[in-house]
């Protein structure tokens, strides 16, 4: 009876297994020694008892391991909704390559695929058609995913390229309505222009997302941390200062390389930063950083760009550090 | 668990944790009096309910790791002298303040379900 018990026993720490993994830390041995005690209890009352006591073990398992895992998906729930609330959320790496990819793409895989793709020395090529493609649907099934999560911190760099296209649009159309009628205009009016629009592209999308039930987390999500827009943002710098120019020369292949590996890299420190200083300041400086290369590199113009882009991608990461306390910065 | 969840649960009214279930009721009712690891509680439920409850390990673990996410009851180390020993649990349940408010009121919903049995039954009842 005693070898028989011990094998119960062992058949039942087996089954511990069937349990969530946290579950089983937080019990698993508990669990394991009460059983020891009810088995070996039964044991001296007999048979029977063994074998009722198994019986009754076996059909409450399955239950309750379904209900544990329904319980710690619950927590799991609660814990990211917690954190996403106070803004110390760290994304995981899926996550975190999730939002890099629309970086990766526009930075290093574009600038790469175009310098392999060159038909010859000096001669500059766009990457090839099937990889945008990949791309356009790539950035739609990060759409659809994000909007499917509740649109959690690694989807605004897809919201941000989705208000690039946006914008373009929207913009070109503008400035081929008013840049046509008249002489080439200054600077000044294309800037005021330019942020005009941006604001007014943030300002339609803002409202439908309050008004609009489905967008009610995007709109959240932004109102709890605002640097979520300024990264959503910051996707455009990528457009912008990533892409090869139509008058890029090799030459200045690795000019145009490095700032979207360091744009990159500023994404994924604010992806992995769990404080708003840290994200608002992973954004900064790697925005400087790249447009420091550019001018560098010869590109004096990318200056006035990256004081206006920077004006706009920072407008919401400073209303974030306006309205909330230094404490709870510090807090995350 | 932490102060934060704690307050929260707190906050909550006992009726609406109401009715209990019979195990759940039982458990709270076992370790009204004092704290007591799983094994303890068990044996317990057993003698409360003259035999007619017998949770097994995985129920019993389940109703207190949720009475213990709604605040009802803690985990504590099991240092007392005589519940401590080599093929005895480590942890021990005791009773919070929110479960004890909770497992009166259900004593109290039980007492005037059976003051109102009693007076439509009348004698029959007693």
């Amino acid at each position: 009876m005693k070898r028989c018990a011990q094998i119960l026993v062992r058949i039942y720490a087996r089954m511990l297994a069937l349990y969530p993994r946290r579950y089983r830390a937080d019990y698993g041995e508990e669990l394991q020694t009460v059983f020891s005690l009810v088995v070996n209890e039964a044991a001296q009352r007999g048979r029977l008892s063994v074998i009722r006591l198994g019986w009754r073990e076996l059909r409450d398992l399955p239950a309750a391991v379904i209900r544990e895992y329904r319980r710690e998906r619950r927590k799991r729930k609660m814990e990211t909704s917690t954190s996403a609330q106070t803004g110390a959320e760290r994304s995981s790496w899926g996550e975190t390559l999730a939002g890099l990819w629309p970086f990766l793409f526009l930075g290093p895989v574009s600038v790469t695929m175009a310098y392999l793709t060159m038909p010859a020395w000096f001669q500059y090529s766009e990457e090839p058609k099937y990889l945008s493609i990949v791309f356009v649907l790539s950035m739609l099934v990060g759409l659809g995913a994000g909007w499917a999560k509740g649109w959690p911190r690694w989807s605004y760099p897809y919201i941000g390229f989705a208000m690039v296209v946006g914008g373009l649009a929207i913009g070109g159309t503008v400035s081929s309505m008013v840049f046509t009628v008249g002489p080439e205009w200054p600077v000044l009016p294309q800037v005021l222009i330019a942020v005009g629009v941006f604001g007014l592209i943030v300002g339609i999308l803002t409202l439908i997302a309050r008004a609009w039930r489905p967008l009610h987390s995007l709109y959240r999500g932004i109102r709890q941390d605002w640097t979520r827009l300024s990264f959503g943002l910051f996707t455009v710098v990528s457009v912008l200062f990533g892409g090869i120019d139509l008058d890029e020369d090799p030459i200045f292949t690795l000019n145009v390389f490095v700032p979207s590996l360091i744009l990159l890299v500023g994404a994924l420190v604010y992806l992995r930063s769990t404080t708003r200083v840290q994200r608002i300041l992973a954004l900064l400086v790697s925005l400087i950083l790249a447009v420091a290369v550019r001018v560098i590199g010869g590109k004096i113009f990318y200056g006035t760009y990256g004081a206006v882009i920077g004006i706009i991608v920072f407008i919401p990461a400073l209303l974030e550090l306006l309205t909330r306390p230094a404490k709870s910065l510090q807090a995350g | 668990m932490d102060e934060k969840e704690h307050t929260i649960h707190t906050q909550v009214t006992p009726s609406s944790y109401l009715p209990l279930t019979e195990p759940t009721f039982y458990i709270l009712l076992c370790l009204a009096p004092e704290k007591k690891h799983g094994y303890a509680i068990l044996k317990d439920v057993e003698a409360l309910s003259n035999g007619n409850v017998r949770l097994s390990t995985s129920t019993l673990y389940g109703a207190l790791g949720r009475l213990l996410d709604q605040g009802l009851i803690e985990r504590v180390p099991n240092d007392e002298e005589e519940n401590t020993g080599p093929g005895l649990p480590r942890k021990a349940y005791i009773l919070s303040k929110a479960g004890r408010r909770v497992l009166e009121a259900e004593t109290n919903r039980m007492r005037a379900l059976v003051a109102a049995a009693r007076l439509r039954l009348g004698e029959e009842c007693t």
